[in-house]
Protein backbone atom coordinates (compact mmCIF):
# COMPACT_ATOMS: atom_id res chain seq x y z
CA UNK A 1 0.00 0.00 0.00
CA UNK A 2 2.75 2.43 1.00
CA UNK A 3 4.78 1.59 -2.06
CA UNK A 4 1.68 2.24 -4.14
CA UNK A 5 1.34 5.70 -2.63
CA UNK A 6 5.05 6.33 -3.23
CA UNK A 7 4.78 5.45 -6.90
CA UNK A 8 1.65 7.56 -7.16
CA UNK A 9 3.47 10.48 -5.64
CA UNK A 10 6.29 10.54 -8.12
CA UNK A 11 4.35 12.13 -11.00
CA UNK A 12 2.93 14.59 -8.47
CA UNK A 13 6.39 15.72 -7.48
CA UNK A 14 7.43 16.01 -11.11
CA UNK A 15 4.32 18.10 -11.81
CA UNK A 16 5.06 20.42 -8.90
CA UNK A 17 8.67 20.71 -9.99
CA UNK A 18 7.63 21.64 -13.54
CA UNK A 19 5.18 24.30 -12.34
CA UNK A 20 7.81 25.71 -9.99
CA UNK A 21 10.44 25.81 -12.73
CA UNK A 22 7.95 27.50 -15.06
CA UNK A 23 7.24 30.05 -12.34
CA UNK A 24 10.81 30.70 -11.23
CA UNK A 25 12.08 31.10 -14.79
CA UNK A 26 8.99 32.91 -16.03
CA UNK A 27 10.91 36.12 -16.78
CA UNK A 28 13.27 34.26 -19.06
CA UNK A 29 10.61 32.05 -20.64
CA UNK A 30 8.14 34.86 -21.24
CA UNK A 31 10.64 37.11 -22.95
CA UNK A 32 10.10 35.33 -26.27
CA UNK A 33 6.76 33.99 -27.53
CA UNK A 34 8.35 30.68 -28.58
CA UNK A 35 9.59 29.87 -25.08
CA UNK A 36 6.42 31.32 -23.56
CA UNK A 37 3.87 29.46 -25.64
CA UNK A 38 5.66 26.39 -26.91
CA UNK A 39 7.80 25.70 -23.83
CA UNK A 40 6.09 27.20 -20.77
CA UNK A 41 2.44 26.69 -21.66
CA UNK A 42 3.08 23.15 -22.92
CA UNK A 43 5.05 22.36 -19.77
CA UNK A 44 2.12 23.57 -17.66
CA UNK A 45 -0.21 21.24 -19.56
CA UNK A 46 2.22 18.36 -19.05
CA UNK A 47 2.47 19.16 -15.34
CA UNK A 48 -1.31 19.09 -15.07
CA UNK A 49 -1.41 15.85 -17.03
CA UNK A 50 1.08 14.18 -14.64
CA UNK A 51 -0.80 15.42 -11.60
CA UNK A 52 -4.06 14.23 -13.15
CA UNK A 53 -2.58 10.78 -13.80
CA UNK A 54 -1.65 10.29 -10.18
CA UNK A 55 -4.88 11.87 -8.95
CA UNK A 56 -6.90 9.55 -11.14
CA UNK A 57 -4.87 6.60 -9.86
CA UNK A 58 -5.25 7.54 -6.22
CA UNK A 59 -8.89 8.63 -6.37
CA UNK A 60 -10.61 6.83 -9.25
CA UNK A 61 -13.85 8.58 -8.22
CA UNK A 62 -12.38 11.78 -9.70
CA UNK A 63 -12.83 10.28 -13.13
CA UNK A 64 -16.57 10.88 -12.64
CA UNK A 65 -17.63 7.97 -14.78
CA UNK A 66 -21.24 9.16 -14.90
CA UNK A 67 -20.83 12.95 -15.21
CA UNK A 68 -17.79 12.56 -17.43
CA UNK A 69 -18.78 9.46 -19.38
CA UNK A 70 -16.34 8.73 -22.17
CA UNK A 71 -14.23 11.63 -20.98
CA UNK A 72 -16.30 13.97 -23.11
CA UNK A 73 -16.86 16.68 -20.53
CA UNK A 74 -13.24 16.80 -19.39
CA UNK A 75 -12.09 17.09 -23.00
CA UNK A 76 -14.59 19.90 -23.62
CA UNK A 77 -13.24 21.79 -20.60
CA UNK A 78 -9.70 21.41 -21.95
CA UNK A 79 -10.74 22.57 -25.42
CA UNK A 80 -12.42 25.71 -24.08
CA UNK A 81 -9.45 26.50 -21.85
CA UNK A 82 -7.19 25.99 -24.87
CA UNK A 83 -9.31 28.33 -26.98
CA UNK A 84 -9.19 30.97 -24.23
CA UNK A 85 -5.38 30.90 -24.01
CA UNK A 86 -5.05 30.90 -27.78
CA UNK A 87 -6.36 34.48 -27.89
CA UNK A 88 -3.48 36.95 -28.17
CA UNK A 89 -5.09 39.40 -25.75
CA UNK A 90 -5.09 36.80 -22.99
CA UNK A 91 -1.39 36.25 -23.55
CA UNK A 92 -0.98 40.02 -23.10
CA UNK A 93 -3.11 39.74 -19.97
CA UNK A 94 -0.79 37.06 -18.56
CA UNK A 95 2.24 39.20 -19.38
CA UNK A 96 0.91 42.52 -18.16
CA UNK A 97 -1.04 41.76 -15.04
CA UNK A 98 -0.54 39.60 -11.98
CA UNK A 99 -4.13 38.39 -12.21
CA UNK A 100 -3.48 37.14 -15.72
CA UNK A 101 -0.26 35.40 -14.74
CA UNK A 102 -2.05 33.77 -11.80
CA UNK A 103 -4.97 32.68 -14.00
CA UNK A 104 -2.54 31.15 -16.45
CA UNK A 105 -0.58 29.18 -13.86
CA UNK A 106 -3.78 27.83 -12.30
CA UNK A 107 -6.09 27.29 -15.23
CA UNK A 108 -3.72 25.67 -17.73
CA UNK A 109 -2.52 22.82 -15.47
CA UNK A 110 -5.98 22.25 -13.96
CA UNK A 111 -8.39 22.83 -16.83
CA UNK A 112 -6.18 21.48 -19.60
CA UNK A 113 -3.70 19.02 -18.05
CA UNK A 114 -5.68 17.47 -15.22
CA UNK A 115 -8.97 17.24 -17.06
CA UNK A 116 -7.31 15.69 -20.12
CA UNK A 117 -5.51 13.15 -17.92
CA UNK A 118 -8.78 12.16 -16.26
CA UNK A 119 -10.63 11.93 -19.56
CA UNK A 120 -8.47 11.20 -22.56
CA UNK A 121 -7.96 7.44 -22.10
CA UNK A 122 -11.71 6.90 -22.01
CA UNK A 123 -12.54 8.90 -25.12
CA UNK A 124 -13.79 6.92 -28.12
CA UNK A 125 -11.07 6.30 -30.71
CA UNK A 126 -12.92 8.32 -33.33
CA UNK A 127 -13.16 11.35 -31.04
CA UNK A 128 -9.44 11.10 -30.31
CA UNK A 129 -8.62 11.01 -34.01
CA UNK A 130 -10.88 13.99 -34.66
CA UNK A 131 -9.26 16.05 -31.89
CA UNK A 132 -5.75 15.12 -32.98
CA UNK A 133 -6.47 16.02 -36.61
CA UNK A 134 -7.97 19.33 -35.52
CA UNK A 135 -5.05 20.05 -33.23
CA UNK A 136 -2.64 19.69 -36.15
CA UNK A 137 -4.73 21.89 -38.44
CA UNK A 138 -5.14 24.47 -35.66
CA UNK A 139 -1.36 24.58 -35.22
CA UNK A 140 -1.00 25.06 -38.97
CA UNK A 141 -3.53 27.89 -39.12
CA UNK A 142 -1.96 29.63 -36.11
CA UNK A 143 1.41 29.23 -37.79
CA UNK A 144 0.02 30.80 -40.94
CA UNK A 145 -1.53 33.71 -39.03
CA UNK A 146 1.65 34.43 -37.08
CA UNK A 147 3.99 34.22 -40.05
CA UNK A 148 1.85 36.40 -42.33
CA UNK A 149 0.07 38.91 -40.06
CA UNK A 150 1.38 42.39 -40.93
CA UNK A 151 0.64 43.65 -37.41
CA UNK A 152 1.70 42.56 -33.99
CA UNK A 153 -1.01 40.48 -32.35
CA UNK A 154 0.52 40.71 -28.88
CA UNK A 155 1.53 44.16 -27.72
CA UNK A 156 4.28 42.57 -25.67
CA UNK A 157 6.11 40.89 -28.53
CA UNK A 158 7.91 42.10 -31.64
CA UNK A 159 6.72 41.34 -35.15
CA UNK A 160 9.87 39.29 -35.81
CA UNK A 161 9.30 37.22 -32.68
CA UNK A 162 5.72 36.61 -33.76
CA UNK A 163 6.96 35.31 -37.11
CA UNK A 164 9.50 33.07 -35.36
CA UNK A 165 6.66 31.63 -33.30
CA UNK A 166 4.80 31.01 -36.55
CA UNK A 167 7.64 28.99 -38.05
CA UNK A 168 8.18 27.03 -34.83
CA UNK A 169 4.48 26.14 -34.79
CA UNK A 170 4.79 24.93 -38.37
CA UNK A 171 7.64 22.59 -37.38
CA UNK A 172 5.70 21.50 -34.34
CA UNK A 173 2.71 20.63 -36.51
CA UNK A 174 4.94 18.61 -38.83
CA UNK A 175 6.63 16.73 -36.00
CA UNK A 176 3.36 16.01 -34.20
CA UNK A 177 1.62 14.81 -37.32
CA UNK A 178 4.53 12.48 -38.06
CA UNK A 179 4.50 11.13 -34.50
CA UNK A 180 0.75 10.61 -34.61
CA UNK A 181 0.50 9.16 -38.09
CA UNK A 182 3.50 6.84 -38.26
CA UNK A 183 2.01 4.28 -35.83
CA UNK A 184 -1.03 4.03 -38.11
CA UNK A 185 1.19 2.61 -40.84
CA UNK A 186 3.28 0.40 -38.62
CA UNK A 187 1.04 -2.47 -37.63
CA UNK A 188 3.26 -4.12 -35.00
CA UNK A 189 3.10 -1.62 -32.12
CA UNK A 190 -0.59 -1.01 -32.72
CA UNK A 191 -1.40 -4.70 -32.41
CA UNK A 192 0.68 -4.95 -29.28
CA UNK A 193 -1.17 -2.14 -27.54
CA UNK A 194 -4.66 -2.88 -28.70
CA UNK A 195 -5.75 -5.40 -26.02
CA UNK A 196 -4.59 -3.18 -23.17
CA UNK A 197 -6.40 -0.17 -24.59
CA UNK A 198 -9.65 -1.98 -25.01
CA UNK A 199 -9.44 -3.31 -21.51
CA UNK A 200 -8.92 0.04 -19.84
CA UNK A 201 -11.59 1.65 -21.95
CA UNK A 202 -14.05 -1.06 -20.99
CA UNK A 203 -13.00 -1.11 -17.36
CA UNK A 204 -13.51 2.58 -16.77
CA UNK A 205 -16.15 3.97 -19.03
CA UNK A 206 -18.98 1.56 -18.27
CA UNK B 1 -19.64 10.21 -28.52
CA UNK B 2 -22.12 8.36 -26.45
CA UNK B 3 -23.55 11.21 -24.40
CA UNK B 4 -26.41 10.39 -22.11
CA UNK B 5 -28.03 11.70 -18.94
CA UNK B 6 -25.61 13.38 -16.56
CA UNK B 7 -22.76 13.55 -19.05
CA UNK B 8 -24.98 15.27 -21.60
CA UNK B 9 -26.10 17.74 -18.95
CA UNK B 10 -22.50 18.39 -17.89
CA UNK B 11 -21.40 18.80 -21.52
CA UNK B 12 -24.14 21.40 -22.08
CA UNK B 13 -23.20 23.25 -18.90
CA UNK B 14 -19.51 23.26 -19.83
CA UNK B 15 -20.31 24.44 -23.35
CA UNK B 16 -22.44 27.30 -22.09
CA UNK B 17 -19.83 28.29 -19.51
CA UNK B 18 -17.02 27.98 -22.05
CA UNK B 19 -18.79 29.97 -24.73
CA UNK B 20 -19.75 32.67 -22.24
CA UNK B 21 -16.15 32.88 -21.02
CA UNK B 22 -14.91 33.27 -24.60
CA UNK B 23 -17.66 35.79 -25.32
CA UNK B 24 -16.68 37.88 -22.30
CA UNK B 25 -12.97 37.48 -22.98
CA UNK B 26 -13.35 38.84 -26.50
CA UNK B 27 -15.84 41.66 -25.75
CA UNK B 28 -18.54 39.74 -27.56
CA UNK B 29 -16.28 38.48 -30.33
CA UNK B 30 -15.13 42.00 -31.19
CA UNK B 31 -11.60 42.04 -29.80
CA UNK B 32 -9.19 39.11 -30.10
CA UNK B 33 -6.07 41.19 -29.46
CA UNK B 34 -5.31 43.59 -26.64
CA UNK B 35 -4.82 46.33 -29.24
CA UNK B 36 -8.39 46.02 -30.49
CA UNK B 37 -9.60 45.71 -26.89
CA UNK B 38 -7.84 48.96 -26.02
CA UNK B 39 -9.53 50.70 -28.93
CA UNK B 40 -12.93 49.35 -27.93
CA UNK B 41 -12.40 50.55 -24.37
CA UNK B 42 -11.49 53.97 -25.71
CA UNK B 43 -14.74 54.11 -27.64
CA UNK B 44 -16.63 53.29 -24.47
CA UNK B 45 -14.82 56.30 -22.92
CA UNK B 46 -14.92 54.85 -19.45
CA UNK B 47 -12.09 56.72 -17.76
CA UNK B 48 -10.30 60.04 -17.96
CA UNK B 49 -6.60 60.10 -18.76
CA UNK B 50 -4.46 61.31 -15.85
CA UNK B 51 -3.61 65.03 -15.60
CA UNK B 52 0.02 64.26 -16.43
CA UNK B 53 2.73 66.89 -16.37
CA UNK B 54 4.95 66.80 -19.44
CA UNK B 55 7.83 69.02 -20.43
CA UNK B 56 8.86 70.66 -23.67
CA UNK B 57 12.33 71.17 -25.06
CA UNK B 58 12.92 74.18 -22.82
CA UNK B 59 11.93 72.31 -19.69
CA UNK B 60 8.61 74.14 -19.37
CA UNK B 61 5.69 72.28 -17.87
CA UNK B 62 3.05 71.23 -20.34
CA UNK B 63 -0.15 69.68 -19.04
CA UNK B 64 -1.71 66.74 -20.83
CA UNK B 65 -5.11 68.23 -20.01
CA UNK B 66 -4.63 71.97 -20.10
CA UNK B 67 -8.00 73.43 -21.01
CA UNK B 68 -11.48 72.00 -20.73
CA UNK B 69 -12.56 73.32 -24.11
CA UNK B 70 -10.07 71.69 -26.43
CA UNK B 71 -9.78 68.27 -27.98
CA UNK B 72 -6.27 66.89 -27.55
CA UNK B 73 -4.70 64.54 -30.06
CA UNK B 74 -1.89 62.44 -28.62
CA UNK B 75 0.83 60.35 -30.20
CA UNK B 76 3.53 58.45 -28.36
CA UNK B 77 6.96 58.55 -29.94
CA UNK B 78 10.67 58.43 -29.34
CA UNK B 79 12.60 60.79 -31.54
CA UNK B 80 15.31 58.39 -32.71
CA UNK B 81 12.70 55.96 -34.01
CA UNK B 82 13.52 55.26 -37.66
CA UNK B 83 10.12 53.97 -38.71
CA UNK B 84 6.72 54.25 -37.14
CA UNK B 85 7.32 57.49 -35.16
CA UNK B 86 8.29 59.24 -38.38
CA UNK B 87 5.00 58.04 -39.88
CA UNK B 88 3.32 59.31 -36.73
CA UNK B 89 4.84 62.72 -37.35
CA UNK B 90 3.69 62.63 -40.97
CA UNK B 91 0.20 61.64 -39.85
CA UNK B 92 0.06 64.55 -37.39
CA UNK B 93 1.28 66.87 -40.14
CA UNK B 94 -1.65 65.76 -42.31
CA UNK B 95 -4.11 66.07 -39.45
CA UNK B 96 -2.92 69.59 -38.73
CA UNK B 97 -3.32 70.65 -42.36
CA UNK B 98 -6.88 69.37 -42.28
CA UNK B 99 -7.61 71.02 -38.92
CA UNK B 100 -6.31 74.38 -40.11
CA UNK B 101 -8.77 74.41 -42.98
CA UNK B 102 -11.59 75.13 -40.51
CA UNK B 103 -11.11 78.10 -38.16
CA UNK B 104 -13.30 76.62 -35.45
CA UNK B 105 -11.29 73.41 -35.42
CA UNK B 106 -8.03 75.33 -35.37
CA UNK B 107 -9.11 76.97 -32.11
CA UNK B 108 -10.40 73.81 -30.49
CA UNK B 109 -7.69 71.26 -31.21
CA UNK B 110 -4.21 70.83 -29.79
CA UNK B 111 -1.76 68.11 -30.61
CA UNK B 112 0.93 66.49 -28.46
CA UNK B 113 3.73 64.22 -29.64
CA UNK B 114 4.83 62.70 -26.35
CA UNK B 115 8.21 61.01 -26.12
CA UNK B 116 8.42 58.08 -23.73
CA UNK B 117 12.20 57.88 -24.11
CA UNK B 118 12.78 60.09 -21.08
CA UNK B 119 16.47 59.19 -20.88
CA UNK B 120 17.62 59.99 -24.37
CA UNK B 121 15.15 62.53 -25.69
CA UNK B 122 16.69 65.74 -24.42
CA UNK B 123 15.83 69.25 -25.63
CA UNK B 124 17.90 68.98 -28.83
CA UNK B 125 16.24 65.82 -29.97
CA UNK B 126 12.74 67.11 -29.23
CA UNK B 127 13.56 70.25 -31.23
CA UNK B 128 14.95 68.17 -34.10
CA UNK B 129 11.82 66.09 -34.25
CA UNK B 130 9.62 69.19 -34.09
CA UNK B 131 11.60 70.86 -36.88
CA UNK B 132 11.63 67.72 -39.00
CA UNK B 133 7.86 67.47 -38.89
CA UNK B 134 7.14 71.20 -38.78
CA UNK B 135 5.49 71.15 -35.39
CA UNK B 136 4.89 74.80 -34.51
CA UNK B 137 5.25 74.49 -30.73
CA UNK B 138 1.86 76.18 -30.23
CA UNK B 139 -0.93 74.09 -31.57
CA UNK B 140 1.33 71.06 -31.98
CA UNK B 141 3.91 70.52 -29.28
CA UNK B 142 6.65 67.90 -29.13
CA UNK B 143 7.18 67.06 -25.47
CA UNK B 144 8.50 64.30 -23.28
CA UNK B 145 6.98 62.53 -20.34
CA UNK B 146 8.44 62.85 -16.87
CA UNK B 147 10.05 59.75 -15.51
CA UNK B 148 7.78 59.42 -12.46
CA UNK B 149 4.58 59.92 -14.42
CA UNK B 150 5.52 57.72 -17.38
CA UNK B 151 4.19 54.32 -16.27
CA UNK B 152 0.80 55.77 -15.28
CA UNK B 153 0.60 57.73 -18.50
CA UNK B 154 1.36 54.75 -20.76
CA UNK B 155 -0.99 52.61 -18.73
CA UNK B 156 -3.87 55.06 -19.06
CA UNK B 157 -3.52 55.02 -22.83
CA UNK B 158 -2.83 51.27 -22.99
CA UNK B 159 0.51 51.82 -24.70
CA UNK B 160 3.08 49.05 -24.28
CA UNK B 161 6.71 49.90 -25.00
CA UNK B 162 9.21 47.08 -25.37
CA UNK B 163 12.92 47.34 -26.18
CA UNK B 164 13.78 46.17 -29.66
CA UNK B 165 17.25 44.68 -30.05
CA UNK B 166 17.55 45.94 -33.63
CA UNK B 167 16.78 49.59 -32.80
CA UNK B 168 15.30 51.47 -29.84
CA UNK B 169 11.79 50.35 -29.02
CA UNK B 170 8.68 48.78 -30.41
CA UNK B 171 5.36 50.24 -29.33
CA UNK B 172 1.76 50.35 -30.43
CA UNK B 173 1.54 53.53 -32.48
CA UNK B 174 -1.76 55.28 -32.99
CA UNK B 175 -3.49 58.63 -32.84
CA UNK B 176 -5.36 59.00 -29.55
CA UNK B 177 -8.26 61.43 -29.43
CA UNK B 178 -8.82 62.86 -25.94
CA UNK B 179 -12.17 64.52 -25.38
CA UNK B 180 -12.54 67.97 -23.80
CA UNK B 181 -13.31 66.36 -20.43
CA UNK B 182 -10.20 64.17 -20.56
CA UNK B 183 -11.81 60.91 -21.61
CA UNK B 184 -10.32 58.91 -24.45
CA UNK B 185 -12.74 59.21 -27.33
CA UNK B 186 -11.03 57.06 -29.93
CA UNK B 187 -7.80 55.41 -31.03
CA UNK B 188 -6.95 55.39 -34.73
CA UNK B 189 -4.36 53.87 -37.01
CA UNK B 190 -1.86 56.36 -38.35
CA UNK B 191 -3.38 55.99 -41.82
CA UNK B 192 -6.90 56.70 -40.62
CA UNK B 193 -6.80 60.50 -40.83
CA UNK B 194 -10.46 60.53 -41.92
CA UNK B 195 -11.45 58.65 -38.77
CA UNK B 196 -9.57 61.13 -36.57
CA UNK B 197 -11.12 64.11 -38.34
CA UNK B 198 -14.64 62.72 -38.12
CA UNK B 199 -14.25 62.15 -34.39
CA UNK B 200 -12.75 65.60 -33.82
CA UNK B 201 -15.52 67.34 -35.82
CA UNK B 202 -18.07 65.43 -33.84
CA UNK B 203 -16.51 66.50 -30.53
CA UNK B 204 -16.02 70.14 -31.48
CA UNK B 205 -19.48 70.51 -32.94
CA UNK B 206 -20.69 72.10 -36.15
CA UNK B 207 -18.73 75.00 -37.57
CA UNK B 208 -20.91 78.08 -37.46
Amino acid sequence: MISRIMTLHRPWMTALLIVMLCFVFRGMLERHPVTHIVVQLSALVVAGWLAGQSLGGALPALRLTDWNAGGSVGILVALFAGAFWMLPRNIDWALGQTSGEFAKFVSIPLLMGVSLALSWSRAPALAKCLIKANAVSMLLSLSWVYTTAPERLCNNYLLGQQQELGSVLLWLAIVISVIWSVPLFVSQPLAKHRPANIQTARGVST
Amino acid sequence: MNLKGKALLAACAVSIAGLSALWLATDGGRALTSESARRLRALAATGAVPPSVLEDSRGREILLRSRADVVTLVEFIYTTCPTVCQSAGDAFFKVRSRVLQTPKLAQSVRMLSISFDVEKDGPDRLDDYARGHEADGQMWKVVRARRDGLPGLLDAFGVVVIPNPAYGYTHNAAIHVVRQDGHLAGIYDLEDIDGVMANVRNLVGPAT
